[in-house]
């Protein structure tokens, strides 16, 4: 057997080995994408039937305008309600080398032949003609409707599905034209209904309670001088005007609470499905986020074994093997490189997906927070709405404050190894990682780093170096003087490491960087013990 | 002796790296997998916004008329 048979195997077994996630892929089965395809379809075919047949019964959101023009049929382009020309007529045409056609009644068309416009082509009775968009035929005909029915936006008059069909009444063709919203349409104006009636909302029920409350508010801030006010009354007209006072108050009391629900009650029918979509939409960009993350992580790794599998072929170039067995190591070795090349390429296109899905649900969040934080302050007093900002703007620095300590914990996952083909053999210490590929802007701004301050550091400059950045980063954190001590050693032991390693100049922030990646991994289970207790 | 303990290695190498692919395949597979059942729901979200559109385009309107 030869080593590459061998590999084939190895190959196999390996495959076999590796788990895949039974998880996802149970979730994920044809069958389920079958079913959910059913209920999808389900919805919509309900949709469109319930919206034909049970939301529209009585409402006309479909708004089909229809009109009868009576002889204006376009010779341009209605030429197929036209009968055909007899032939005795045709002969007549001949006879005048077609010169007497617009007297005679007559139009020459491209695929039918003369025909006479006298006579209608029963064929097309009651057909209905779709005019397609972007035709010459289909602007004119918008200009018709738009001026026939001011009220119609551009918009809306856009997106319609615009017909004709001809009759013949009396010796005359009648063309009507219909111009019918479609499903898109009724949808976009369904949304802009919801605009206005939450702007009506606002402007109305909202407004006026507003006002209410900002009635009771300032009858509160007077209310301390009614005693000043009142000095000069005797006591039967001073404890009549304060039980009038409680009165008016309760009642204003009353009134508030009263609107206050019936606002509630109308809002909630937006603000919940609203709220609902928001909700599911901070979902989705988490799972767009989990998955961008994780992409980057395993082409960060993989971006690290193409750097080992460089090294390994220029390790083997330098080497004193005979030539025959030299040449086999690098072309065997390069064309593996030609394959994680070509690999690589494929994290790339899942990167972009990923981050043009995100980009396109952050948009839509930003709308829907607009939307819910507009619905959220009809009825509200300026002061209320102050009150409220402030306390979201606490909550949000909490949070801020949280994020950040949790962002300062070390990850253990940034101790992870990384595989090292070079022998097969793995340091029990901690390895240098050649993978400082977290994010694309911190590639940019070490690549900047390295052009500018990369030098040949002292055995000093490096201590010093790693002891302050330990510092910056919180070893005194640490309580335990001996796990701070073995920090601070093996982070300059590290640093060396990875300098005489790449035998190259190093800049400062890769040795920063190499301390924190120490740092972390060495005080994780330090922190985690001590938040256990 | 030498050559062979070279080969050896190459061997182990290659085949080192060879996992590495297969774990890259795999990791992509299942990503794509993630992203199918993410898409799916992203599609529904959009027919249910949809749907809620309508039914209180239906509210309103039912109330107005």
């Amino acid at each position: 057997m030869n080593n590459m048979e061998q590999s084939k195997i190895n190959t196999e077994e390996i495959k076999q080995k590796t788990p895949e996630s039974q998880e996802s892929k149970k979730e994920i089965s044809v069958e389920s994408i079958d079913e959910t395809l059913i209920t999808e379809e389900g919805i919509l075919d309900s949709l469109n039937k319930y919206s034909k047949d049970e939301f529209f019964k009585d409402i006309d959101l479909k708004n089909n305008l229809k009109f009868k023009e009576v002889g204006v049929v376009d010779e341009k382009f209605d030429e197929v309600v036209y009968g055909k020309a007899v032939l005795s007529e045709k002969i007549l045409n001949f006879a005048t080398l077609g010169l007497a056609k617009k007297d005679l009644g007559f139009i020459k068309s491209k695929e039918r032949g003369l025909l006479n416009k006298d006579v209608f082509n029963k064929e097309m009775e009651g057909k209905e003609i779709e005019i397609g968009q972007n035709t010459e035929e289909r602007s004119g005909m918008e200009k018709i409707i738009g001026n026939m029915h001011k009220e119609l936006s551009e918009e809306d008059l856009g997106g319609r599905r615009i017909t004709k069909s001809f009759e013949f009444v009396d010796g005359k063709i009648i063309k009507i034209v219909q111009a019918s919203r479609t499903e898109q349409g009724m949808i976009d104006a369904a949304g802009k209904l919801l605009d206005e009636k939450i702007e009506n909302l606002k402007k109305g029920v909202g407004a006026d309670l507003v006002k209410e409350k900002e009635g009771l508010e300032k009858h509160y801030s007077s209310k301390e001088k009614i005693a000043e006010m009142t000095k000069y009354l005797d006591p039967e007209a001073k404890e009549e005007i304060i039980k009038k006072i409680s009165q008016e108050e309760a009642d204003s009391q009353e009134r508030i609470k009263e609107k206050e629900e019936n606002l509630k009650s109308e809002l909630d029918v937006f603000r919940t499905p609203f709220q609902e979509r928001l909700g599911k939409t901070n979902e989705l960009i988490d799972n767009f986020s989990g998955m961008l993350k994780d992409t980057k992580e395993a082409e960060s790794k993989y971006n690290s074994q193409l750097k080992n599998i460089n090294s390994m072929i220029e390790q083997a170039q330098k080497s004193g093997l005979f030539e025959g067995s030299k040449r086999e190591v690098v072309e065997r070795l390069s064309s593996k490189k030609a394959e994680f090349e070509e690999k690589a390429k494929e994290f790339g296109v899942r990167k972009n997906i990923f981050e043009a899905k995100l980009g396109q649900l952050k948009n839509n969040k930003t709308e829907l927070e607009k939307v819910v934080s507009k619905i959220n302050s009809i009825g509200k007093t300026k002061k209320e709405i102050t009150e409220e900002e402030k306390k979201k703007n606490e909550g949000k620095k909490d949070k801020r404050e949280d994020d950040k300590k949790e962002a300062d914990k070390p990850q253990a996952s940034d101790f992870a190894e990384d595989r090292s083909f070079v022998g097969g053999k793995k340091d029990a210490k901690i390895e240098p990682r050649a993978d400082l590929n977290d994010n694309a802007e911190e590639i940019e701004g070490v690549n900047k780093e390295i052009e500018n301050i990369a030098k040949n550091f002292s055995e000093k400059e490096i201590e010093s170096i790693v002891k302050t950045h330990l510092k910056v980063i919180g070893l005194s954190k640490i309580q335990d003087k001996k796990i701070q001590d073995q920090i601070t050693i093996n982070a300059i032991g590290n640093v060396k490491k990875m300098i005489a390693k790449n035998e190259e100049p190093m800049t400062e922030i890769y040795i920063r960087k190499e301390t924190k990646r120490v740092f972390d991994a060495l005080s994780a289970s330090y922190f985690k013990s001590k938040k256990q207790l | 002796m030498t050559n062979d303990t070279n080969k050896n290695d190459l061997q182990k190498i290659l085949e080192e790296i060879e996992k590495a692919g297969i774990e890259t395949d795999n990791f992509l597979a299942e990503i794509d997998r993630r992203m199918a059942k993410t898409d799916l729901e992203y599609a529904k979200l959009l027919i249910k916004e949809n749907i809620d559109t309508l039914k209180i385009a239906k509210k309103i309107l039912s109330a107005e008329a």
